[in-house]
């Protein structure tokens, strides 16, 4: 199934192969390739690249050309001002600077930057034909805000009329709008008019829903998907908008996605959201993006919606976030350990794992799902178990199952954030990947050989020498005196010890002397409790 | 860079457009002890909403414009969280965020408390600033002015020499219904004593005044297929009595049409506006502290629908 095909099936509310996803990529794309918004926004070639670039990192099944809700208002005279990681903003309004409505005309395709929006268009319907490619217009509503200012909530009671007949001007540039993008190669046509989080649902049915029914009659006569994006605490018109003949209605954070869900299928209409942008997408880690994806898709349930974030991507949102987020759509596998991983282990149940793998033997630790029910997680084991062998005695190794608590809780401690994944005495080794034979030998090997180098270096040890006084004894401390001498040993500490109460203390018989019983330690702490886990370890190798 | 251990303190300056913002904000700014405090300015632009930065009287304060193109929504969330790391960086102990008409209070609350740099910021005061003669009209359409409210600390109704007596007194009654704990101080020009600022106190909100919930002033638009009644509509007036804040538009009475205006009580009527339909009744009424569907009932009594 392609990504259009996937599309089209969610905004029918059709089972899909698994839940689309389209990252709202506006200037974020330029952030991609190295270029401010401003210069981004206003290159057709530039938007082509940063769009590439974005489907290549992102494996979206759509994506917008642009997210500018400014284009259509620059156009029409309304005053911009550009910044460097932002879309503009409008600063000043021509119907409160002496123009009228009827100084205004619908934009042609060649105005301003809708000819570079329709140009952009066109390279990237060129260049991805199996994506659905989204064409972002202006609402209506935020279009007579853009026009005439806020002097629109004031005009609202005091010359309703007037407020009409520019929402009706506003409406037909939006059917201008979606015929462009519709003719230049869009398949979906969103309807953007985040000012309606502003008004209720009585106002909303007064002064939008019958402009909004208008132009999504027109884009469903011009054969394309529509779409309605809100923003913004909208809540209390999500029902007004579901009967605007809209095809699918997309929110942000500040509605919750399961209210959206039960009022679209009350409707039949498709629904989509709402990733967290800033919170999470812009200032989170990988991992909370993916816990953020996977809550949604478990409220959002499998048919009609499509995973995407509330709004326009910040500029500078890392992109190994949003690739987070594109192994949770395309993995089931990943969605499976995310949900393991959802309840974040507290700091205060982590282990103390410095001193962990300091035991004479080389401990290997699996942290998988479940062997027995994951197929990564039953070869990674398996590698392991094929290999333990040629250690035999001196490598031991375990699987941590982190369907189990301690198991998570031991994931944590080694800072482990992948599953499947082998530690090699509490060192990170091979991450999600299924280490060849030769290469996990190779990895075992280093850390013997490490472990070995480290051992003599810190040996320290003491010699007992156990007897009496006797001729015997002499010749023995001569020996050890002139071995220690011959070997340069200087960090090993000589004991004679005569009463036999103390000889019986280290197992030897008087009758057995002179013997030698040599001590050897080796630390293994230092300034801290280790935990019993740990403690455990060390204790087998005595055992 | 500021002592770690003391917060700095935030004011939120809310009110919508031509409400007196700017010049209640040099009047903070001009007050010795808030302006000694080399307070940081956060404007959120966008065009006229905003504070006009030109008209802010001091010139020399470090200022934030959150200019986001994307509009309104949670977007400018981003810049804002930079504003706040810069200024949290800088030598600041003082903040005034001016919030737009649109802005939602709980929202640049929550930025503070549960961002990045909670702690670092101490949310001193919502400051809420009131047009006198306007706010009853606008509060019908634009969920944010009743929320900003309703959200305030401290109420201060400006232009209060443009607003008759009835006005004012009906506005204190529904701003008391909307916010009965926040102080409220009158003035015409923006004008606020110093010792009403320090009498305020940031009282911590509960979730239901989130904005969803129900609004207390609605605006509806009705409508009458047959002539209407002249006293069957002023009973209709008499029985709803002070629930109504404002009524206009034109209304085709038996008598003869006629252009109907009622802002707070005050009754008035004049020639039908020629650039409505004069033959047809089509008029809004922005109502307070009555249910829609009881308004509508109300109004059928005189066979006006919506």
């Amino acid at each position: 199934m392609t990504g259009k095909e996937r599309i089209v099936k969610a905004f029918a509310c059709e089972p899909t192969d698994r839940v689309p996803w389209v990252p709202f990529v506006g200037c974020h794309a330029g952030a991609l390739i190295d270029k401010d918004a401003e210069t981004y926004l206003k290159s057709a070639e530039l938007i082509e690249r940063g769009v590439n670039k974005a489907v290549q990192l992102y494996q979206p099944d759509g994506i917008p050309v642009m997210f500018d809700l400014q284009v259509e208002a620059e156009a029409l005279g309304c005053g911009l001002v550009w910044s460097k990681e932002n879309p503009p903003a409008v600063t000043r309004h021509p119907l409160t600077n002496g123009v009228t409505l009827e100084d205004l005309k619908v934009p042609g395709p060649e105005a301003g930057r809708i000819a570079v929006a329709l140009a952009a268009t066109r390279r990237i319907r060129n260049t991805h034909p199996d994506l659905a490619v989204y064409g972002l217009i202006t609402g209506p509503f935020t279009l007579a805000l853009h026009l005439l200012g806020t002097d629109i909530f004031m005009k609202m009671f005091d010359t309703v009329d007037q407020v009409h007949q520019l929402l009706g001007f506003c409406r037909d540039v939006c059917n201008a709008m979606s015929r462009y993008y519709i003719e230049a190669g869009c398949d979906v046509i969103a309807l953007v008019d985040p000012m309606t989080s502003q008004i209720g649902p009585d106002q909303f049915q007064q002064f939008v829903t019958p402009y909004a029914k208008d132009i999504f009659a027109e884009i469903d006569r011009l054969g394309a998907m529509s779409s309605f994006f809100v923003c913004g605490h909208a809540q209390q018109n999500i029902a007004v908008m579901a009967h605007t003949g809209c095809g699918n209605i997309s929110i942000d954070e500040n509605i919750p996605l399961d209210y959206v869900r039960d009022e679209c299928r009350k409707h039949n209409v498709s629904f989509g959201g709402n990733l967290q942008l800033t919170s999470v997408l812009l200032l989170g880690r990988p991992i909370d993006a993916q816990k953020n994806a996977l809550a949604c898709l478990e409220v959002a349930g499998e048919t009609g919606f499509i995973l995407a974030p509330g709004c326009d991507l910040p500029y500078a949102t890392p992109p190994e976030n949003l690739q987070a987020v594109v192994e949770i759509v395309h993995d089931p596998y990943k969605r499976d350990v995310v949900r393991q991983m959802a309840a974040d282990t507290p700091d205060e149940d982590r282990l103390d794992m410095l001193e962990y793998g300091q035991a004479d033997k080389v401990v290997v630790d699996i942290i998988t799902l479940d062997s027995e029910a994951c197929a990564p997680c039953q070869y990674m084991v398996d590698a392991v178990k094929r290999v333990a062998p040629e250690f035999e005695g001196i490598v031991i190794w375990h699987e941590h199952k982190i369907k189990y608590r301690e198991s998570l809780v031991f994931m944590t401690s080694l800072m482990v954030r992948n599953v499947p994944t082998i530690c090699i005495d509490g060192e990170i080794v091979f991450v999600s990947r299924i280490p060849p034979r030769d290469e996990l030998i190779a990895a075992i090997q280093k850390r013997i050989n490490e472990k070995f180098r480290l051992r003599i270096q810190q040996r320290k040890a003491s010699l007992y020498l156990l007897g009496k006084r006797d001729e015997k004894m002499t010749a023995l401390c001569d020996n050890v005196q002139q071995a220690m001498k011959e070997l340069g040993t200087t960090d090993v500490h000589v004991e004679h010890i005569e009463e036999d109460k103390l000889i019986a203390g280290f197992g030897v018989a008087p009758s057995q002397t002179p013997a030698v019983v040599m001590a050897k330690y080796a630390v293994k702490s230092l300034h801290r409790v280790p935990e019993v886990v740990v403690i455990k370890e060390w204790l087998k190798d005595i055992k | 860079m500021t002592n770690e251990g003391e917060p700095i303190d935030v004011w939120i300056l809310g009110g919508y457009l031509g409400a007196g913002k700017t010049t209640t904000l040099n009047a903070l700014l001009s007050d010795p002890v808030f302006g000694g405090r080399n307070p940081a300015l956060i404007i959120n632009e966008f065009g006229r909403m905003g504070v006009d930065g030109a008209l802010v009287e001091r010139q020399d304060l470090s200022r934030f414009e959150i200019n986001k193109g994307s509009l309104f929504c949670i977007c400018t969330k981003t810049d804002f969280l930079k504003a706040l790391a810069a200024i949290a960086e800088g030598d600041h102990q003082a903040v005034v965020i001016e919030a737009t008409g649109i802005a939602e209070p709980v929202d640049i609350e929550s930025f503070l408390t549960n961002g990045p740099h909670a702690g670092r910021f101490r949310l001193r005061g919502n400051l809420c600033i009131v047009d006198a003669a306007n706010f009853t009209k606008i509060a019908a359409f634009l969920k944010p002015a009743t929320a900003q409210v309703r959200w305030a600390d401290a109420i201060i109704i400006n232009k209060c020499d443009c607003a008759s007596e009835d006005e004012r007194h009906v506005l204190g009654k529904v701003l008391a219904e909307l916010n009965p704990t926040a102080p409220r101080w009158e003035t015409s020009f923006g004008n606020i004593e110093p010792a009403f600022l320090e009498g305020v106190h940031r009282t911590a909100r509960a979730e239901q005044l989130r904005p969803c919930a129900p609004e207390k002033i609605i605006a509806v638009s009705l409508t009458a297929g047959e002539p209407v009644d002249y006293a069957a509509f002023r009973t209709v007036l008499e029985r709803l009595g002070e629930h109504v804040l404002r009524l206009k538009g034109n209304i085709a009475f038996t008598e003869g049409a006629a252009y109907v205006e009622i802002v707070c009580g005050r009754y008035s009527q004049k020639e039908p506006l020629k650039q409505l339909d004069e033959a047809a009744t089509a008029f809004t009424v922005i109502a307070w502290d009555i249910d829609k569907d009881a308004l509508i009932e109300a109004f059928s009594a005189c066979g006006c629908n919506v």
